[in-house]
């Protein structure tokens, strides 16, 4: 098997495109969350773009594209930018829950049934790109994108194959937003991941783009780290709730750390802010072994980015390795989970030579990454 | 090096309204002698995916076989992801009423997978893929089998494609076959 290492990443939000302003961002705990009215009297704290950065993004791109792949192509560029690139040896693998549901309205598009939000989004990107290999995309709920890393990193093993890349995205849509709130889910507050207090998600609406490639190039010209083992769980239980033992992300840390030597550095977490999943994290993490080791969730920052979380999280999670830093929880001042783990309500600087990242979803599914530093 | 072996395959055609495409389901349920009542809860892409998979899997396989329950992955494919609950979510919005839960939850394709998973005990790889045409299958199954060890796999197309008033499922019970030769290259690797 050929290694696979991250080479570059990039995020795109309300924030803008710079990587090192969004890790300036997450050290200093700035959050990307503002109020918003939902409907009625019903106030919620989202990340979202505003329609001078729409329109700045359709004036670079063109009108005709989707706000999905608006996100996905301004995300792509950025994490390609000054990486020599072969598109015709470059694999994408897209990973959204709803890709360009927007679309869905008699308004925009009286065709609508005959749209596929998804192979719409993924044609987009392939014409942008000049792609012949299709993009595919892959839909599993909150873990869409981090499976995308696994399945990208398989994609990779191919012959023909020199780079992928993995672009996770979706967007803020009353569709969304209605939905989480139908299900309580939704936090009046900005999302306070682990905390005692803790009450529901924010929605973030992102993309991010990771660069795997072959060769051992260092992540964002920094140091060069390696994904080395991924895997996906479910927790055969219920389709909406937690585990309540975190028997699937249980066996999911277990398998992913199966041979492994190294002791683990740090632990990014899925961290919602729903008490069930934080909760069930702190279950399974806990019944793994890893309740010292430190843990962080940056949903307080960027709210819950769906398809996009997976990847824009393991992208902090890389800077965090890079620059040695593990970041404090943003929106947690008091942890209270039902089992005790090392949540950090502080910055530390100490060596990230190892992480472990991990998300869970609707559907059941867990997944859980691992990435470490190759010169160790 | 690895391949795939089909143990066995089962379909379901329907074509209508959804009112109706729903009674054809409920109906096709009761004629195959079930007792699942959380099968009506479900969607029409669930409905529509459980049903093709209580066809697929032969009553006497779990019970010779014995598979791993985690070593069994679902590996789903379709066009139009969960178009049908996307539909009725939204039909909520549009009228100014407000949404369902029920219905809300299964506005994911992959709440199929775990519906089965449910169903059968499988805690296994399980995923759902957006896909062009059923060409793409083959590649994303060898790719997701190198990303993932499994030893079955339950795959296929699970469509409810409401504009041709059209629901289809074809899917596979396939065994994972190895050859000894490179299961030592393996081996060597792992010293």
């Amino acid at each position: 098997m050929s290694k696979v290492f991250c080479i570059s990443g990039s995020i795109v939000n309300s924030l803008g495109t710079d990587i090192d302003v969004h890790w300036d961002n997450v050290v200093n705990r700035k959050t990307c969350l503002v109020q918003h009215k939902i409907d009625r009297d019903i106030l919620t704290y989202i990340s979202c773009l505003n329609d001078f950065q729409w329109n700045e993004l359709r004036e670079k791109y063109g009108h005709h594209y989707t706000k999905c792949a608006l996100l996905c192509i301004e995300a792509i560029n950025v994490a390609t930018k000054g990486l020599k690139i072969d598109w015709n040896c470059t694999a994408i693998v897209l990973a959204t829950t709803k890709g360009d549901i927007d679309l869905y309205s008699p308004a925009n598009n009286p065709n609508q049934n005959a749209l596929s939000f998804f192979s719409h989004l993924s044609a987009q990107i392939n014409a942008f790109f000049k792609q012949a290999m299709p993009a595919i995309v892959l839909s599993n709920a909150c873990i869409s994108g981090s499976q995308a890393i696994q399945y990208g990193a398989a994609l990779l093993q191919r012959e023909n194959i020199e780079h992928v890349i993995v672009c996770g995205v979706d967007i803020m849509t009353k569709f969304t937003l209605t939905g989480f709130n139908c299900l309580k889910a939704l936090s009046a507050l900005p999302a306070r991941p682990f905390d005692r207090d803790r009450d529901g998600i924010s929605l973030g609406e992102a993309a991010a783009a990771l660069v795997l490639s072959k060769k051992d190039l260092p992540f964002n010209q920094l140091q060069p780290i390696q994904f080395l083992n991924g895997f996906v769980s479910n927790d055969a239980n219920h389709i909406s709730g937690p585990s309540r033992t975190g028997e699937g992300l249980f066996k999911a840390i277990s398998m992913t750390l199966e041979g492994m030597t190294e002791k683990v550095d740090a632990i990014s977490l899925h961290g919602t802010a729903t008490i069930y999943n934080d909760d069930m994290e702190s279950i399974a993490i806990n019944r793994s072994g890893l309740d010292t080791i430190p843990c962080f969730g940056i949903k307080g920052i960027y709210g819950h980015t769906l398809g996009a979380a997976g990847i824009l999280e393991s992208i902090i999670s890389l800077c965090s390795m890079s620059n040695n830093t593990i970041p404090a929880t943003v929106g947690c001042s008091n942890p209270g989970t039902s089992q005790p783990i090392n949540i950090l309500t502080g910055t530390v600087y100490t060596q990230v030579n190892t992480l472990l990242k991990s998300v869970s979803g609707f559907g059941g599914s867990n997944c859980v990454l691992l990435f470490q530093k190759s010169n160790m | 090096m690895f391949g795939f072996k089909t143990i066995n395959t089962a379909e379901i055609n329907l074509s209508g309204d959804v009112p109706e495409l729903e009674v054809q389901l409920n109906d096709l349920y009761s004629s195959m002698n079930i007792q699942y009542p959380k099968f009506y809860k479900m969607n029409l892409l669930c409905k529509l995916g459980f049903l093709t998979c209580e066809k697929l899997i032969p009553n006497d396989w779990k019970r010779d076989v014995q598979p791993a329950p985690d070593k069994i992955a679902t590996i789903f494919f379709n066009k139009y992801a969960s178009l049908a609950s996307d539909h009725f979510h939204h039909k909520y919005l549009h009228e100014d009423q407000l949404p369902s839960p029920s219905v809300f939850v299964y506005t994911l394709p992959n709440i199929l997978n775990g519906e089965l998973a449910i169903r059968h005990g499988w805690t296994g790889y399980n995923a759902f893929f957006a896909a062009q045409n059923e060409e793409e299958m083959d590649y994303v199954l060898h790719n997701a089998r190198i990303s993932q060890v499994f030893d079955y796999v339950v795959t296929g197309w699970v469509e409810t494609d409401l504009s041709r008033k059209k629901i289809f499922a074809r899917m596979k019970l396939m065994e994972v076959t190895t050859n000894q030769s490179p299961l030592k290259d393996e081996k060597q690797v792992n010293d």
